[in-house]
């Protein structure tokens, strides 16, 4: 073999990756993707879920809804939900999980550690969680727009809503979410 | 290597046709098609994101067709290869100008650092498409011969000799620059 067919060097590689490697997957691709899926019948609306067999329904549920929707779910399973009333003066507090979390090497461990966490929490406190559909609106006066119609936007994927005594005790439960393993972006605040 | 994730996430999304699995299947395997892509394109984000949006398309029209004979990535992945000749094809793509080394040779010696770096990715991009693409897939994406064959539709001996005169090719302009270059 001649020097020149060797494989390339790791030097060589790391040059050609500094000039073909500088853009990262454009964020709206998702969206521009099963916009155009959607319309050619790749992707079914929610509402044609139910159309499924009921072994098949409850097969694609619990998998197609995600990590976070199996995360919150397998809090929500655990027990009915908790009242709502705040018996003890604790403030309330809600936070918001955003969709950009890097894809986990194993699915299904980050869906356990979801839902782990949430039942963590709720043996202390009242605690809930849900999951939000990806498709939604977006409402100002006299004007009504698909939210996939704005793809740069930040994407909620959904939330929890727990107790706590004070700020400095939700932003100590927050900081132990596994969504910032994850690379996740958190958003807390408190409820009025 | 076939990951287990990878079959149930189809299967379900096969089932449910939700987007919520397909966006794991995306999260799993886009960048990777991104990043093919974008080599395959020498760095064109306009070309690369229409063929990841493209090979997407036409992969999940044919999901339930997948024998698992191959791990999903790599399956994948010929589709972006496949689009990338579909687009060449498309936008009339003069192959013929970038096939003979001569062209290469041509390229400025004396250039200013941002000429010579476009020099360094014209010379990559003057690989005939057929080179460029397996020096791509085994050098840079770490494909082996045998997948190369199976998204190429070629035998592993054409993979092997295309990659010997790719890598010749690239380097015959790489010695003038590359000393400077590092």
């Amino acid at each position: 073999m001649e020097n020149k067919e060797k494989p390339l060097t790791r030097s060589e590689r790391e040059l050609l990756d500094k000039h073909f490697q500088r853009a990262a997957l454009p964020p709206h691709l998702f969206t521009k993707i099963t916009r155009i899926m959607k319309d050619e019948g790749h992707i079914r609306t929610p509402k044609s879920l139910l159309n499924l067999s009921p072994g098949g329904l409850l097969t694609a549920f619990a998998l197609a809804a995600g990590l976070l929707c199996l995360g919150f779910m397998a809090g929500k399973w655990q027990e009915a939900p908790p009242p709502v009333a705040d018996a003890a003066g604790n403030s309330k507090f809600i936070l918001l999980v955003h969709n950009d979390d890097q894809p986990a090497e194993d699915p299904m461990q980050q869906v356990k550690e979801y839902g782990d966490w949430l039942r963590k929490i709720r043996a202390e406190r009242i605690a809930d969680g849900e999951h939000l559909h990806s498709n939604g609106w977006l409402l100002a006066q006299n004007q009504v727009e698909s939210k996939s119609e704005f793809p740069g936007r930040s994407e909620i994927g959904g939330y929890f809503t727990f107790e706590a005594a004070d700020a400095e005790e939700a932003l100590k439960i927050a900081k132990t979410c596994p969504h910032l393993h994850y690379n996740g972006t958190l958003e807390l605040r408190q409820i009025h | 290597m076939q990951h287990p994730i990878d079959r149930l996430l189809v299967e379900t999304w096969l089932l449910s046709r939700d987007e919520a699995t397909f966006r794991l299947l995306y999260r799993r395997h886009a960048a990777a098609m991104w990043w093919l892509a974008l080599r395959l394109t020498g760095g064109d984000e306009i070309a690369a994101e229409e063929i990841t949006q493209n090979a997407w398309l036409r992969a999940v029209e044919r999901l339930h067709l997948f024998r698992w004979n191959a791990a999903l990535r790599t399956w994948l992945c010929g589709f972006v290869v496949f689009c990338r000749r579909e687009q060449i094809r498309r936008e009339n793509f003069d192959n013929q100008r970038f096939t003979k080394s001569e062209d290469i040779s041509a390229i400025s010696e004396k250039s200013t650092e941002p000429a010579r770096r476009m020099d360094l990715q014209a010379a990559f991009m003057s690989l005939p498409e057929t080179l460029r693409e397996v020096l791509t897939l085994h050098d840079l994406e770490g494909f082996k011969h045998s997948e190369i064959a199976e998204l190429l539709g070629i035998a592993e001996g054409t993979s092997k000799s295309r990659l010997s005169e790719a890598r010749r090719t690239f380097r015959t302009f790489f010695e003038k620059i590359g000393a400077w270059l590092f």
